[in-house]
Parts: C-alpha cells; structure tokens; sequence
C-alpha cells in the first residue's frame, strides 16, 4: 500500500467528518444488490430460498436455533442484535441492502450504511403466509431472480398441498399455544397468526373465537382455551419451560376442567418460529401432519 | 407523623365513608359475576350440593373467580397493613412496599435468576420472588432500625432499586431474546389465580401479623413519641422498629409473590385512612387494612369488566397508576418541618489551596488518552487492533464525543443537585427527567405506525424529558424549591412512566425489544449533530455553573444561610435546576435514562478530599466523560459482536456503587455520606 497523498488524507479527514458516510449515497446507484444483511430471520428465510446467501445475519446464533431451516452457512458473520447492530461490522461488510423488520429497526441509522429492505410480513392486511410468499416474489424482483422464486413457491404449494392431514382431525379446530412456566398463563394463538394462516391451508380451523390480537398471539388465563370446547390444544415445545408448566398444570383443576384435557386431546409439538417466512410455515405444516399422523390408530 | 390539617370528621362519617366502598365494591363484584357467567348463582348452588354439571365455568367460576375476588381482598388488606406499618415505623407517609424498593427487590431476583441460575426455576417463580422480597426487606430492616431517614431518602433507595432491577430486567431479555413473559405478567401484577393456594398464603401471614399487631398494640401506640420518649418509657424501641418493619416487610413479600407488583396501594390505603379521621395507631393500622381491601376488590372489579369490554390490562399496574398520584398529593402536602433536616454534607470552607485544588491535569490527560485510545482501538474478528480507517472513524468519533459529553453532563448535573438539594444521593435519574425521556420513546414507538419513524426516539425523549422538567420545574417553585420536594415529585413521575412501560411489556408486543434496547441505553444511534449538541450543552453547563459558584456553595449549607447572605433564592434555583434539566436531557438522548453517573461520578470526584469549587466541577466532567467512554467501549468490544448498551454497563456498577456506599454510610451514625 502505498502511503497517502497529502491530497487523499485530507479526502479521508473529510469523509470521516461527514454526517453521511459517502459510500452510502452511492449505493442507490446499483441495480440488482448482491451484498445482502439480514436482520430480520423471516428474511434470511427469503433470501436463502432464492438462492442468495447474505453476506451477514443478526445473531445467527439464534437463526440456527430458532429458525434452523433453511440452514445457514456457518461462514455467515454474526451482526449481533437485531435491534442494536454492530453498525463497524455493518460498514466493514459494505452490504448494498440490509433486510430489516419494520418494527425493529433504527432505519435511519441503518440507511447511513445501505438502503433497507422492509419484510412486510406481519401487521399487514392479509394473512401471514401469504404476506410471506408475496413478500418472496417481492425480493426476487428486486435481486433479479424471478424465475427462481416462482419455482420455490411452487415447490412450497406442493409441499403443503401434498400435506393432506388425515380427515378425522380435520373436523376439530385446534389451538396453538405456549405454556408459560407459571403454569396459569399462555400465549395463545389468536387466528391471525403464522400458524393459523398455515393451518387454514391445511383445512384446519383456528379455535380462537375471540377477537385476533395485532400479534397474532395473546396473553390469557389457561381457562381461555375452554372457550371452543371442541378444540384440539397443540402446544408448542419450549424446553424446559413448557416441562415446568406441564408440572404445575398437571394438579390444575383448571387445566383438568378443560374440554380438550379432559378428552385427552392435548399435545406438545415440535418449536418453530412464530414470526418466520415461507420456510418457518412449511415446518409448522410438518409437524401438524407428523402430530395427527401419529394420533391415527 | 404527620397530622392531619382537616377538621376531625365523626365516626359515623367513616362509617358512612366504609359503607359507601362496600357497597360499590360488592355491586361491581355482582355485576362481573353476572356479565362473565351469566347465572352464578346457581353455578354456586350446584358447586355447593357437589353436583358435577360438566359445565367448565363451574370450575372457572370456583377456581379462578372466586379466589380472585378473595385475593383481591387479602392482597389489598395486606398492602394496607404493610403501607400503614411501614409509614408509622419510618414516620414517614410515603413509605411502603413499591417505594422502598421491596417489589423491585422481587423483580430484581426473578428476572436475574431466570438467566443466571436457571437451574433455580424449579423452585418456581413465587419462591424466588418472596425471597427477593424478604432479601430485600431485611436490608430495609437493616438500615433503617435503629435511625429515622428522611423521607426522601428512603424513597431514592427505593427508587433507585427499581431503576435498577428495570434495568437489569431489560438486558436480560435483551440478551437472552429468551421470551420472559411470565416475567412480564408478574411485573405488571395480576391477581388471575387457578386454586386458592395463593390465597391461603396470604391469609396466613396477614393473620400472623395482624395477631403480632395486637399483641405489641401498647408499643405501637409509643411509637408515635420520639425515640428517646419510647425509651424513656421503658419501651426497646429498636427491637420494636426492627419487629415491626420484618413484618411489614414479610406481608409485602408474601403479596408480591402470589400477585406481582401492586403499586402504591400501601400509600393510597393510609392516607385515605387518615382523612377518615383515623388518628390513634390502631385505627389507623385497622382503617388502613380495610380500605386497602375495599380499593383493591373495587379496582380489580372494575378492571375485569373493563377488560370484558375494553382490553385486557393487569390490575397491579392498573392500581399504580390510580393511586400513584396519591403519592404526588402527599409529597405536595408535606411540610418541611416533616422532612427530618439533614446535616450539611459538603464541607464548604472557602479555602484556596490544600488537597485538591490543583487544576486537574491528570484527569485531563486520562480523560484525552482514554478518547483517542477508544477512537483507534477496536476488537475485531482477529483481535484487538488498531483500525483507522475513514469510513468507520465517521461511525466512532460521534458516538465517542457524543458519550464523552453525556458523560460530563450527568456528572455535573449530578453534583449540582447534590448541592442544591443537599442531599448526597440524588443524582438526576430522580428529577423525573429519565421517566419523561423514557414516555416519549414509548410514544414514538407506539403510537406512531410501525416502521420508518424509528430516527424519532431521540426527538421524542427530548420533548418528553423537556415536558417532564417543565412539570417537576413547575411544581418545585410552588413548593419554595423545597429540595425534598422537587425530588419526590420526580420520583412520583418515574413511577408513572415505570407502570406504563410494563403495561406494554405485558402486552407481548415485539415492539417492546426497541423499548428495552432504549432503556438499556445504546449509544450506537449517536449522530454528529448530537455529539456537537451535547458538548455546546456541556460548555454552556460548565459556565453557568462556575458564574454561580458561590450561590451553589450558600444553597449546599442552607436557604436561610444562602438569603441572609444575599442570594436570591427563586432566580438562582430556577437557574440551577434548568442547568441539571438541560444536561439530563442531553445525555438522556444520548446513553438513554439509566447511568447512575450522576449519583457515582461526584462521590468518586470528591474522593480526594476536593472542596466544592470550581475545580470540582472540572474534576467531575472529566470523570464522567472517563467513565462513560470506557463503559461505551467495553460494551462495544466485550461480547464481539454483540453490544452491550453502555448505559446498562454503566448502571450495573452505578447501582452496586451506590447500594454499597448507603451500606456503609448506615453504619455510621451521620446523614449519610460517604467521607
């Protein structure tokens, strides 16, 4: 490297002054980004499944727990928090967009770095799963990459096409839940959730009867998912948490009174993440159908 | 105690007065019953002949119903005793279970034993939330047994405490993105219960100290006379104050591990007893415990049909919010001969020369070193490095000045209402300033649609810091600047916005991850134009504050002092506390409203033995920038990469630092300062 000129360490010295770093007002010059951050998981989601790995993802850690398919590769730096990004790791990468959750992200911060990309998958007019496929062809306009969203989400609708849930479930409505350890409360799917929006694709019916939260997910008594008496309860699996409230709910009048306890049509279920993409939804479908499937005689 | 100015009313007046609760309460109950299970009458009948109908609201009707009507009403008995006791013990109307920290003591305990010692959940959340409470208790017991705090005081303890225990809570859900809702739910105090195992609990330990109550009855009626009187008499006062706070103490515990944080019952319940007319001891302890019992069924009542029609909102939070204003009414009500006088705290000898009134030129060199050496120096994938490149020093040098000159700002402001208020453990955290910043951002945030407004925050905490200010401002020159005053009215204002963060914590709205990164203070949004800011803000501080150093130096003795000496009281109070004003704003924007830099940095600057002058001031400038840009760049370079908000690294010692140094400070027989 050869030493600075005079001239270009004056150039740095002004850059460094800049509010706006310069290399960001450039970026909107580039047609089809290629160096791509993601913030938010449902996003990542998104661009694995076009074929575009991101050149960084907030707190892969989590990613590989919590979303765990489609895998990420393990050269994919960490980015650290969703809400607070390490903003030197952000401009060392030099992304040309970062994909963020409207919700969670200080954008104005962020498009000092790059342009964002807002996931517009939950808190919209239609359901999640279809914000999630639309939100799919979205990006794929945007990279380039039409064709191969088209394919994705054909091979996603066969997927839960071919998913037809034995019919004796169908009949019942379900309620997807999580236990809280104090073994009185849980956050109970309210029918615009992820979940729900998969299970009416399935022909499964939602059990909430009242009014859906914003979220998707409420806070409730247990005694709440007596309401629909013919319900199913599915539980999702939340280790040791869900262990200790099973504990507490198994001496729990309550929970004994409930319809669906009483019938012994009750189950924990395997984990997804509840404000996942397209992917997150065909995991979800799975476990339905390995659930009911086992429940077969 | 403080005595009542309201012409004694008779005693069929609080008769009347109970009757009228009573029958609103039981009205409210039969119309829940009524709206939520249509015939519960019969449901009763049938549950009480033991005939299954098969029908789930008989059950939900006689598990969670019924023992919720019932906690609602040993809870609220409960709190109303526990306020009451604390309040004659402390002889000081403010005290009681949320106000001296008791609850956070509880929170602190379960949201740091959810992360660290996850093998103790097993011991489920109402053991480790009583222990906390009984920890916490006995601490209060501990220090405040054997002397009389102001009023004041006591409640920055417990002020701080639940600032801490937010703060401690918001990086463990930050870092852990481990969902703690029950955490959550139990914050916000709910009373929804599925057995009546809770309701036992309670019912135990409030008959045990109702019983202990009648048992000491003639020392308790003592304890209205000053202590050497009582002792005088023949009464152990220690070991009755010690008795009686362990037991206050214990009932608070017991209430905040069933139910969670019911604010401010304990101060509502008290006071209404005493407009009641409700003067001897035991009619106040009596009167008290009935009426907290009326208040809470009442307000769960109401809150139920509420939430039938409304939305759902937990009854704890809804009962801070009613009746934490009861807590700005009796702080405006004080008379000062009821805030107990403290000794003077800083020596204020107008020497020159001595320790400490060299120019501090080491602590500028530190202070210089410690900004070029987190300007330069980063951890990176390989390592620590030395990395100047242009495009990531635009990123550094505004957060590193911004930080800097937030640093310097609370410090400052910090020993200027030390001075002013004459109380060595205010630090502007207490001034309201904080929780008006913090409502702000939960507007921005939240009412503002999602998305694309999140630049906001920083302009919303600058409204909402200003407003709160301009409120607490307000108000303290009405009460003469009265510097237990100004601060309890910013303690009230903390508690409100405290209450409606948690509200929206227990909602589960994942908005609230960008609440809590703000709580936790990250500096990572630092703009140029908030570092330029800040530092014109510090140097317009700095000068202000040394043009009025000897009125600051008069004020730190005494008003009466400071007038006779020709100080102007209300021009110079109101030039002082618009000076710490303006500075908790700036650097509030900047590291978010939880430092404690404005509490620890003065103590440590005043370590060497400086006098209040001038030199001081530069002394704990520099400190405070120090302190704060190191905390910044571990936070930045500890957990690679990961970041730590500096403001909550910042907190984690300030807290400890303070706990520790009112430890100590109790043990000494002085008003509590340090040296």
């Amino acid at each position: 490297m050869s030493p600075l000129t005079r001239r270009q360490s004056l150039a740095a010295l002004l850059q460094a002054i800049a509010v706006v770093p310069l290399s960001a007002s450039f970026t909107h010059a580039a047609e089809t980004p290629s160096r791509i951050v993601a913030l938010d998981w449902a996003g990542a989601d998104c661009l694995l499944s076009l074929g575009v790995t991101p050149i960084g993802v907030g707190d892969t850690e989590g990613y590989r727990t919590s979303v765990v398919e489609p895998a990420l590769p393990g050269e994919v730096p960490d980015v650290g928090e969703a809400t607070a990004p390490n903003m030197e790791i952000l401009q060392r990468l030099r992304p040309d967009l970062i994909v963020i959750s409207p919700w969670l992200a200080n954008k104005p911060l962020l498009n000092r770095v790059a342009p964002t990309y807002e996931m517009q998958i939950y808190l919209q007019q239609r359901d999640p799963f279809t914000s999630a496929e639309a939100e799919v062809r979205r990006m794929a306009e945007l990279l380039g990459v039409a064709a191969r969203a088209e394919r994705f989400l054909s091979e996603a609708g066969l997927t839960l096409d071919a998913m037809t849930l034995p019919s004796a479930s169908r009949q019942r409505p379900a309620y997807i839940a999580m236990l809280l350890p104090d073994g009185r409360h849980a956050s109970i799917s309210t029918g615009n959730s992820l979940a729900s929006a998969v299970m009416g694709r399935l022909g499964l019916r939602d059990a909430w009867t009242g009014t859906p939260s914003p979220w998707g997910f409420q806070f409730s008594g247990i005694e709440r998912l007596g309401e629909n008496p013919e319900a199913t309860i599915l539980y999702v699996d939340q280790g040791l948490r869900t262990t200790k409230a099973e504990r507490l709910l198994a001496r729990s009048r309550v929970w004994q009174a409930l319809p669906a306890v009483k019938a012994g049509r009750v189950a924990r279920i395997a984990p997804f993440y509840l404000f996942g993409g397209v992917n997150a939804g065909l995991r979800f479908a799975a476990t339905l159908k390995h659930h009911f499937e086992s429940q077969e005689p | 105690m403080t005595a009542c100015t309201v012409p004694r009313p008779q005693r069929t007046v609080a008769i009347l007065s109970f009757s009228v609760l009573f029958v609103v309460a039981a009205l409210l109950s039969s119309f829940t019953a009524k709206l939520l299970f249509t015939d519960p009458l019969s449901i009763l009948i049938s549950w009480w002949n033991g005939t299954d109908v098969g029908d789930i609201k008989q059950t939900i009707f006689v598990f969670v119903h019924m023992p919720r009507v019932l906690l609602s009403i040993l809870c609220g008995a409960a709190l109303g005793l526990s306020g009451a006791i604390f309040q004659h013990f402390l002889r000081n109307p403010l005290a009681e279970p949320t106000t001296l920290g008791i609850f956070a003591g509880a929170n602190l305990a379960l949201s740091a034993g959810a992360v660290l010692f996850p093998s103790l959940a097993v011991l489920g959340q109402e053991t480790i939330a009583f222990s906390g409470a009984l920890i916490l208790s006995g601490i209060i017991s501990f220090l405040l047994f054997r002397r009389e705090q102001s009023a004041s005081d006591i409640l920055i303890f417990g002020m701080m405490l639940t600032l801490v225990a937010s703060s401690v809570s918001a990086i463990v859900t930050l870092l852990n993105r481990e969902y703690l809702a029950n955490v959550f739910i139990w914050q916000a105090g709910s009373l929804y219960q599925t057995n009546y195992n809770g309701a036992l609990f309670v019912a135990l330990m409030l008959f045990l100290t109702a019983s202990l109550v009648i048992m000491l009855r003639n020392a308790l009626s003592l304890g209205v006379l000053s202590n050497d009187v009582a002792r005088g008499l023949g009464l152990p006062v220690e070991a009755t104050r010690f008795i009686g706070l362990t037991m206050a103490g214990i009932l608070a515990a017991a209430v905040v591990s069933v139910a969670g944080v019911i604010g401010f019952l304990g101060v509502a319940a008290p006071a209404i007893a005493r407009l009641t007319g409700a003067r001897t001891t035991g009619s106040i302890l009596l009167r008290s415990a009935l009426i907290g019992a009326l208040l809470l069924w009442m307000t769960d009542q109401a809150n139920l049909v509420f939430s039938h029609f409304v939305v759902e909102v937990p009854t704890g939070a809804v009962s801070a919010l009613l009746y934490a204003p009861f807590l700005l009414f009796l702080a405006m009500r004080m008379r000062n001969r009821d805030l107990v006088p403290r000794p003077v705290s800083f020596p204020v000898h107008l020497s020159r020369g001595g320790a400490g009134t060299k120019p501090a030129f080491l602590l500028l060199g530190a202070a210089l070193a410690c900004i070029v050496f987190t300007l330069s120096v980063v951890w990176t994938a390989g390592g620590l490095a030395i990395d100047l490149s242009p495009n990531l020093l635009a990123w550094r040098w505004p957060r590193i000045v911004a930080v800097a000159a937030a640093g310097a700002l609370l410090a400052t402001s910090g020993l200027l209402l030390q001075c002013v208020s004459r109380n060595p453990m205010a630090s502007p955290e207490v001034l309201g300033i904080s929780g008006g910043a913090t409502l702000g951002v939960v507007l921005a945030i939240f009412i503002w649609p999602a998305g694309g407004l999140f630049g906001a925050p920083i302009g919303f905490a600058f409204a909402g810091s200003l407003l709160s200010v301009a409120v607490a401002l307000g108000l303290g020159a009405r009460g003469g600047f009265a510097p237990d005053k100004v601060i309890l009215l910013g303690v009230s204002l903390n508690v409100m916005t405290t209450t409606i963060v948690t509200i929206l914590l227990a909602t589960g709205d994942p908005r609230t991850m960008v609440l809590l990164t703000w709580i936790a203070g990250s500096s990572a949004g630092a703009t140029a134009e908030m570092a330029i800011g800040s530092t014109l803000a510090l140097v317009v501080v700095l000068a202000v504050a040394l043009c009025l150093l000897r009125p600051i130096r008069l004020l730190s003795l005494d008003t009466g002092v400071a007038r006779s000496l020709g100080v102007s009281i209300r021009p110079t109070n109101f030039a002082i506390y618009g000076c710490i004003a303006v500075a908790a704003t700036f650097a509030t924007a900047t590291i978010g409203p939880l430092t404690f830099i404005g509490l620890m940095v003065p103590h440590l600057a005043r370590g060497s033995g400086t006098l209040l002058g001038s030199n001081l001031f530069w002394r704990c400038a520099l400190l405070g920038a120090t302190v704060l840009v190191l905390a910044d760049w571990c936070g930045r370079n500890v957990l690679y990469p990961w970041e730590i908000p500096a403001g909550i690294l910042a907190a984690l010692i300030g807290g400890p630092y303070f706990m520790i140094s009112k430890l100590l400070s109790a043990r000494t027989s002085q008003g509590g300062y340090l040296s």
